[in-house]
């Protein structure tokens, strides 16, 4: 049995111990009989940890490979997941999650929950849905607008350019730290085919690393269909991050991070120990 | 003219994939008169457009009116970096032409 254990702060999969979270379901020599995702250690679980857990327990269940997802001891931790959805969009697929004693948290903080998609229409039909829920917390239209356009911009990647067997997974949450203020994180992610194979059908670009590829993807139309006004949602989103204080981006596609508006980063652009089985995007923006 | 109503058009809220603005593409092209002058879509009652759904919007247009200024308003959020891009890829160069309004303008 694979068994991946999750840090005591799982920001995203780039904290976990490389030598078992990187191997990736998607390759043919994946021989595993049984994989265990082990949270029970965990006190913080960030969104994208939430994604990488949905994408990895697809991509493993997909397989006909039995998964089973061990929940945080912190009843506190445990409470967050059930409330962001994580437990029931992993029973649904068949992942063994043992939820005993667990009850929902406060709703109040999770804008969208954790959602499996497959196309265009279902990422406007949850664009329009978490609009609803801003307007409903007393957020202006013009913040709701721009919350809501960097989810569906990430969204409408995953869904049409990720070739993702198990389709794409996204959420928005809200948060009130005291000292960042209110933030809101949009997150998807897909088991697809990564950054750099989706640039490769663009005999214009050159990027041999998945961190180059993520670097080109950030630029101004760029994108692997060559047409010259496509391109133009991610190097949007990015370009407002490097611009705001008040936003950040991480995107982290195979063995390749981008980790743009975090502090004291000289270069956004890295190699990761821990391979991402398709694309992870997070962005975070205050209010 | 008066603007078109492109929410009228869509019956939706949110503009996201560019599939979106290509189903109403014959219905909003058809209302816009062939006079040479330019061209308004009024998006009031949307609430989120992407830049995807802008860009489209040019690119189905421009292969209907070439050469004329499109006039945007009642845009629900900021002009940024990103419209400036699409004006670019267009070959045009984009006005705040009021609040929540903006032009591409033809070059």
């Amino acid at each position: 049995m694979l068994e991946i254990r999750a840090p005591r702060i799982f920001a995203h999969a780039g904290g976990l111990p490389p030598r078992f979270a990187s191997r990736d379901p998607r390759e043919p020599n994946f021989a595993e009989d049984a994989v265990r995702i082990d949270l029970r250690g965990c006190e913080f679980v960030y969104p994208p940890a939430v994604l990488w857990c949905a994408v990895y327990a697809a991509l493993v269940r997909r397989l006909g490979i039995a998964c089973e997802l061990l929940v945080p001891e912190n009843l506190g931790v445990a409470s967050y997941l059930m409330t962001v959805g994580l437990y029931s969009t992993l029973a649904e697929i068949g992942v063994e999650v043992d939820q005993r004693g667990i009850s929902m948290g406060d709703e109040s903080q999770i804008v969208l929950p954790l959602r499996q998609f497959t196309d265009a229409p279902e990422v406007e039909n949850l664009v329009d849905e978490t609009i609803d829920r801003l307007m409903e917390n007393g957020f202006p239209g013009s913040f709701g607008s721009i919350v809501s356009d960097t989810f569906g911009e990430l969204g409408i990647n995953a869904a049409q350019h990720a070739d993702s067997p198990i389709d794409a997974f996204g959420m928005v949450q809200f948060y009130h730290f005291q000292q960042h203020g209110k933030q809101f994180a949009c997150v998807v992610a897909d088991g697809g085919i990564g950054i750099r194979r989706a640039l490769a059908r663009n005999p214009d670009i050159d990027a041999p690393y998945d961190w180059t590829a993520i670097e080109y993807a950030l630029r101004e139309n760029v994108s692997g269909t060559g047409s010259p006004s496509r391109g133009m949602g991610l190097f949007g989103i990015a370009d407002a991050t490097r611009k705001s204080p008040h936003r950040g981006l991480i995107i982290h596609s195979g063995i390749g991070m981008a980790m743009l508006g975090a502090d004291g980063q000289a270069d956004p652009f890295q190699r990761t120990s821990v391979r991402f089985p398709g694309t992870l995007a997070a962005a975070r923006i205050s209010a | 003219m008066s603007p078109i109503a492109v929410a009228d058009i869509t019956r939706k809220r949110v503009l996201i994939a560019r599939e979106s603005v290509d189903a109403v593409a014959p219905a909003f092209i058809g209302s816009i008169a062939d006079d040479g002058g330019p061209i308004a879509l009024d998006f009031a009652g949307l609430g989120a457009v992407s830049p995807s759904a802008i860009d489209q919007f040019l690119v189905r247009i421009e292969e209907a009116f070439a050469g004329r200024d499109v006039h945007f308003s009642n845009m629900a959020f900021p002009l940024g970096s990103v419209h400036e891009a699409i004006a670019r890829a267009h070959g045009r160069t984009l006005i705040e032409s009021g609040p929540n309004s903006w032009t591409f303008a033809a070059r």
